[in-house]
């Protein structure tokens, strides 16, 4: 065996799960420490806002493969071709896509637009389904479990509209005046409206768009931090197992020489 | 050889969590100035707001100096004890102003052509949003701070937060005098 090959491998796991580990605690303070506010009083720059959501337009989105009326989508097909001499050659996708159509957080008293670009999304629904086509001819409440002759593999993640959802970002607001821009002035019966965007954060801090609210936020960052730091810790010891094997192979390697 | 390996991991590990709880102090301690910052802009915008509200209303009230000379004397107060940085000066202040606008509100309905007026309307709606939104970040404000007490005070934020330079944060209250029991007695004597 290649030691040598396996403690690289398992120091790397280890740097990673390192450097997972501490990236999982800033962010699980993160969600701890920024406070929610309201879209209506929201200053600019990071935020939690709370809130449904709903249609940027009049009607919502169509999921692509199932057509189920959502806020936001993402689906993969893949397929599967079977070979008799070498079995399985496994699943590779064939057609993919995340929906980058904002929607509306709606707030009791306050709405926001929400651009999902580069969002880390953890969404309400999360379907996995088969078929014999590229595109499925049945909707995932059927055919979860694949059947022999099926070759195709669907993938559907949603945003449903009505979902209560968490969402930490950069918020942007522009005033302006009903009918106008804000410099040219107001008259007695014009109001201002105040259109508020979030989105991805410029100075590197996550984007997060999650059907969960604050307590379970926190509870999935420090899950994640335990993991990566079992997974590192475990990760060392393996490397310092192969590390010790391959001076051993080693060293009784050079015994018969002498 | 794995006893090393394990305590250099362990140690790397901590060294990168003390870090971390370092540098969030540091940002809990910047999201309580930046909430106080938020907050004050509003403030700053309510103090330019309401003199053109009372001159509004000088036009219409003929009789009720009193009442707004205590809004412009209690707007001074605000606009001292926010250029004092003192938060608990702020919160006495703000509950003398929001006191003076609600009798000045009072007084308005005793003035139909005021309540008519486009610009009083206008500049009520403008005051009043203004007080939504203050309201609102102070909420937000209090949160940061809350936050920030917790944290140092709460293991183990607290051994760091004793080598670093991270005082508590002061809560701002407006409606205190809210808290008071209410006089039913004096109520239904009316």
């Amino acid at each position: 065996m290649h030691f040598g090959l396996i403690a690289a491998g398992c120091a790397t796991a280890a740097l990673w799960s390192l450097i997972r580990f501490l990236a999982s605690l800033r962010r699980d303070r993160l969600v701890a420490d920024t406070p929610r506010v309201r879209v209506r009083s929201a200053a600019q720059g990071y935020v939690k806002l709370v809130g449904r959501a709903a249609p940027a337009g009049d009607a919502p989105l169509s999921a692509p493969l199932s057509a189920r009326t959502c806020v936001w989508w993402s689906y993969e097909v893949s397929h599967n071709e079977r070979d008799d001499s070498r079995g399985e050659a496994g699943w590779q996708s064939i057609d993919s896509g995340v929906s980058i159509h904002p929607f509306m957080l709606d707030d009791v008293d306050a709405s926001c637009m929400v651009g999902p670009i580069n969002a880390e999304i953890t969404p309400t629904e999360h379907d996995v389904w088969y078929g014999t086509s590229p595109r499925p001819g049945s909707t995932p409440s059927k055919r979860r479990i694949r059947r022999k002759f099926d070759s195709y593999r669907y993938t559907e993640s949603l945003l449903r509209v009505g979902d209560q959802l968490s969402v930490m970002g950069e918020l942007r607001s522009r005033s302006e005046i009903d009918g106008g821009s804000l410099a040219a002035g107001a008259s007695a019966h014009s109001s201002i409206l105040r259109t508020s965007i979030i989105s991805q954060p410029a100075n590197g801090e996550p984007f997060l768009i999650a059907a969960l609210d604050d307590v379970q936020l926190l509870r999935r960052e420090k899950v994640h931090a335990a993991l990566y730091f079992c997974l590192g810790l475990t990760s060392v010891v393996l490397c310092a197992w192969a590390v010790e094997q391959a001076v051993h192979g080693a060293g009784s390697q050079a015994v018969p020489a002498l | 050889m794995i006893a090393g390996l394990i305590v250099l991991f362990l140690a790397v590990a901590l060294s990168g969590y003390l870090i971390g709880v370092y540098n969030g102090l540091v940002r809990v301690s910047a999201a309580v100035k930046l909430a106080w910052s938020n907050l004050d802009v509003l403030l700053v915008q309510r103090h330019d707001e309401l003199p053109k509200l009372v001159e509004v209303c000088k036009q219409y009230m003929r009789y009720e100096g009193e009442t707004l000379e205590r809004v412009m004397k209690a707007r001074g107060g605000v606009d001292a004890a926010r250029n004092s940085g003192n938060i608990s000066s702020v919160g006495v202040a703000e509950r003398e102003l929001r006191a003076g606008l609600s009798g000045l509100y009072a007084v308005a309905e005793r003035y139909p052509n005021l309540k008519a007026s486009d610009a009083f309307q206008q500049l009520q709606a403008r005051v009043s949003a203004l007080e939504t939104a203050i309201a609102d970040r102070r909420e937000v404000y209090n949160d940061a701070a809350n936050v920030n007490n917790v944290r140092i005070r709460a293991f183990p934020d607290a051994l760091v937060a004793s080598v670093g330079d991270f005082p508590p944060a002061l809560l701002l209250h407006f409606q205190a005098d809210d808290k008071s029991g209410v006089d039913m007695h004096a109520l239904f004597a009316r």
